[in-house]
């Protein structure tokens, strides 16, 4: 094993960990408040990436930038949608929910095939091929730049939860929502607030993975298995336990292209799902999961 | 009273969304790039769409018209890969039929008929494709079927067309597992099968000056029957004359990241690399060299180079040196090829250059046309019995067929050169543009 390669996967499992937190943070998030996996998260980042390809090639907008102009864009459209479905459905069966964030999911993979076609795309920025070399070691920029990026954004999301109004209320629906209805909170408005901010989250990742993967309208059903990974494994609901399974997945994926093969690199997920739910059903940080988020 | 709910809460209802969580992957998995497309399902059941020319059918019966009924036009059921991992070979494909179809009703029909497409999309999956086929002919009761793309979808649907001893003329499946089973009705309208594809490429290579010749190869490539055929044809020629095999990997059909097998490939050190690609991971594969800097000496893919146009927008200036193998180019001096390019840039404006899968699509139609005439039928069976006896005549030149559908011709070695695809082998082929570019110039 060439150890130079060996810390090269490492690098490129670092970085790639880093933007799958980010795609990953919102599904968490969503999940934590509303006890409810949104199947739809993949396609919402997969619509994303569309949206900043486009003002890429309309506007010359480059691709970082559009997240400023995706995330509020999306933020209205996740709160207009929690409000006018999802929320009718509170209270009832959970998998109704989890059905109707499919029907999302369908919709939205439909859309963007009649829109853009189902031909793959990828956002070629002028520095999109650009890396530059630490001792034989190739740091893709664009990388670098999307792991950066999604560190930010998870900070701020770190903050928010932490120390704004918004946050705690948030973390106190999550916890349990009736008590926070008693001191308080309006669960409705906190929960319509929460989802929002998930799904910006994801639009948020969608020009990341524009940027660093090729993708066309069916790849979110890849990216929603990975990322639902991700989530149990971190712990369903765990900010945190999310950015910690992100890392290992993301290495493990890059480093078992190198070490192992390339037909188990895929696999790598599902084996460390599997390996949890068996031995740890919480995930690596569910027990604390309600109160760290 | 708080801790005793969240004991029970916490516990039950994170296990049990977990293992849904996990059933989602799973069926995600399964169904993985294999999504269902609610525009594709729509197109689908649409009426079949009347692919090109006069939608209504030429009057009345003539002389020229032996097989009646007159006013109806003749039906070819197609099930193509229109979206999907396959949709941009499979849409230029589907142009050559259209651009066929619309030369066929202009100049009168075939025997006399108006002839109308019947039309599913396939959406890249072989069930779906199978399924789409059995109903062509057994709901829709089409006269004649053309293939879809790649060998893939055509392994799976020849043999519903066998089942029912239909004519299944195709343009693109030329992988050794369409021709096993020994079928009497599949034909492959390329020069060449799969396992001769990357032989120009093979021999152009061992032709270099020993001090010139690569001395490893790196062998990426997509889990695929046709490129399977191809690569293991040429690894194991390469391999016998000494070109050491330092990579080689086999990817699945949805892989988007290609960052540690680029960094893989360059680790092994290799000289060329063969690319066993269908299109979107040969762009990504180049994406991932070039930003790590690696710089093989010769590069060759499989298929993704020769659907020029999307590869061309894709890729820029990095096309240059890029080898791949086909039966044509757009500047073919083939007979009938100028009348295609220009048919096709009337119906197609857009396209300044034609893919070669259209060119495939578009013999398809040559030679059924051929057929057809020769025989003065719709019966499927004269058709195949002709053309297992006779070569036709396209715009890839001429083409033959032994027992069981294998063409006996050769393929052309072809470059990018200055934007520009051009045919750099062989040396005595008519349609030689430029001479091959070997060390490739750097990314």
């Amino acid at each position: 094993m060439n150890p130079e390669l060996l810390i090269q996967s490492v690098v490129l499992g670092i970085l790639t960990g880093g933007v799958y937190a980010l795609m990953a943070s919102g599904l968490t998030l969503i999940f934590g408040i509303m006890r409810v996996v949104n199947v739809a998260h993949g396609a919402m980042i997969v619509m994303a990436a569309y949206v900043s390809w486009v003002l890429y090639k309309t506007f010359n907008l480059d691709p970082i930038a559009s997240i400023v102009v995706v995330m509020p864009i999306f933020f209205v459209a996740g709160a207009l949608v929690q409000w006018t479905i999802l929320r009718r459905l509170g209270g009832r069966d959970l998998t109704l929910t989890v059905l109707v964030t499919f029907g999302f999911a369908i919709i939205l993979e439909g859309l963007q095939g009649s829109l853009w076609s189902s031909s793959f795309q990828a956002i070629n920025t002028p520095y999109s091929l650009s890396s530059f070399e630490i001792g034989g070691i190739y740091v893709p920029l664009v990388r670098l730049l999307a792991a950066g990026v999604a560190l930010v954004l998870l900070g701020a999301l770190y903050l928010l939860l932490a120390r704004s109004n918004l946050g705690r209320a948030i973390r106190a629906t999550t916890q349990d929502p009736r008590t926070a209805a008693l001191v308080g909170v309006n669960v409705e408005q906190v929960t319509m607030l929460a989802f929002a901010l998930g799904v910006s989250m994801a639009a948020a990742a969608g020009p990341l993975l524009g940027m660093i993967f090729a993708f066309y309208p069916a790849t979110h059903w890849l990216w929603i298995g990975k990322l639902l990974a991700i989530v149990v494994l971190g712990g369903l609901g765990s900010l945190a336990g999310t950015f910690v399974a992100a890392m290992i997945l993301g290495l493990a994926e890059q480093v078992a292209t190198v070490t192992v093969s390339l037909d188990w690199a895929p696999m790598v997920f599902y084996i460390f799902l599997f390996g949890v739910l068996i031995v740890r059903p919480r995930g690596l940080f569910g027990t604390t999961a309600r109160e760290s988020l | 009273m708080h801790r005793s709910n969240r004991s029970i809460d916490v516990p039950r209802v994170s296990p049990l969304l977990a293992w849904l969580a996990a059933g989602a992957i799973i069926l995600a998995g399964c169904s993985g790039a294999a999504s269902p497309s609610p525009a594709a399902s729509a197109a689908a059941s649409a009426a079949p769409s009347v692919a090109a020319g006069s939608p209504s059918p030429v009057a009345s019966a003539s002389a020229a018209c032996p097989i009646p009924p007159c006013d109806q036009p003749i039906v070819i059921g197609v099930s193509q890969a229109l979206t999907g991992d396959k949709s941009d070979p499979g849409t230029a494909i589907e142009h050559g039929y259209q651009v066929w179809v619309k030369e066929i009703n202009a100049a009168g029909g075939l025997l006399g008929r108006q002839v109308v497409l019947k039309e599913y999309d396939n959406q890249s999956l072989a069930d779906t494709a199978v399924s789409q086929i059995e109903r062509l002919v057994t709901v829709d009761k089409v006269d004649l079927l053309f293939g879809p793309f790649s060998s893939a979808l055509t392994i799976p649907t020849s043999a519903i067309a066998e089942k029912y001893k239909y004519a299944f003329i195709e343009g693109a499946g030329g992988a050794p597992g369409v021709f096993q089973r020994q079928f009497h009705y599949t034909f492959f309208v390329q020069p060449a099968t799969a396992e001769h594809q990357a032989d120009p490429f093979v021999t152009y290579i061992l032709s270099l000056p020993a001090a010139q010749r690569p001395k490893t190869a790196a062998y990426p490539q997509q889990d695929d029957p046709f490129v399977k055929a191809t690569e293991d044809g040429a690894q194991a020629t390469l391999e016998a004359a000494g070109i050491k095999t330092v990579y080689h990997a086999v990817y699945p059909p949805t892989q988007t990241d290609f960052a540690s097998i680029a960094a893989a490939v360059k680790a092994s050190g290799a000289d060329i690399v063969l690319g066993g690609t269908i299109f979107g991971d040969a762009v990504a594969q180049v994406q991932a060299y070039a930003s790590i800097n690696y710089q093989p000496k010769a590069i060759y893919f499989t298929s993704g180079p020769s659907t020029t146009g999307p590869f061309e927008q894709a890729l820029g200036s990095k096309v240059n040196g890029i080898f791949t193998g086909d039966g044509w180019i757009q500047s073919s001096k083939a007979t009938g090829n100028a009348q295609f390019v220009a048919d096709y840039h009337a119906m197609f404006p857009k396209e300044v250059d034609i893919p070669g899968e259209a060119a495939e699509g578009y013999s398809v139609g040559q030679v059924l046309l051929a057929a057809v005439t020769a025989t003065q039928s719709l019966d499927n069976t004269k058709i195949a019995d002709w053309l297992h006896a006779n070569p036709v005549q396209t715009v890839q030149g001429p083409i033959g067929w032994d027992s069981i559908g294998r063409p006996n011709g050769s393929y052309l070695l072809e470059q990018y050169q200055s934007g520009k695809l051009y045919v750099v082998a062989p040396a005595n082929d008519p349609n030689k543009g430029a001479d091959p570019v070997y060390p490739k110039p750097n990314w």
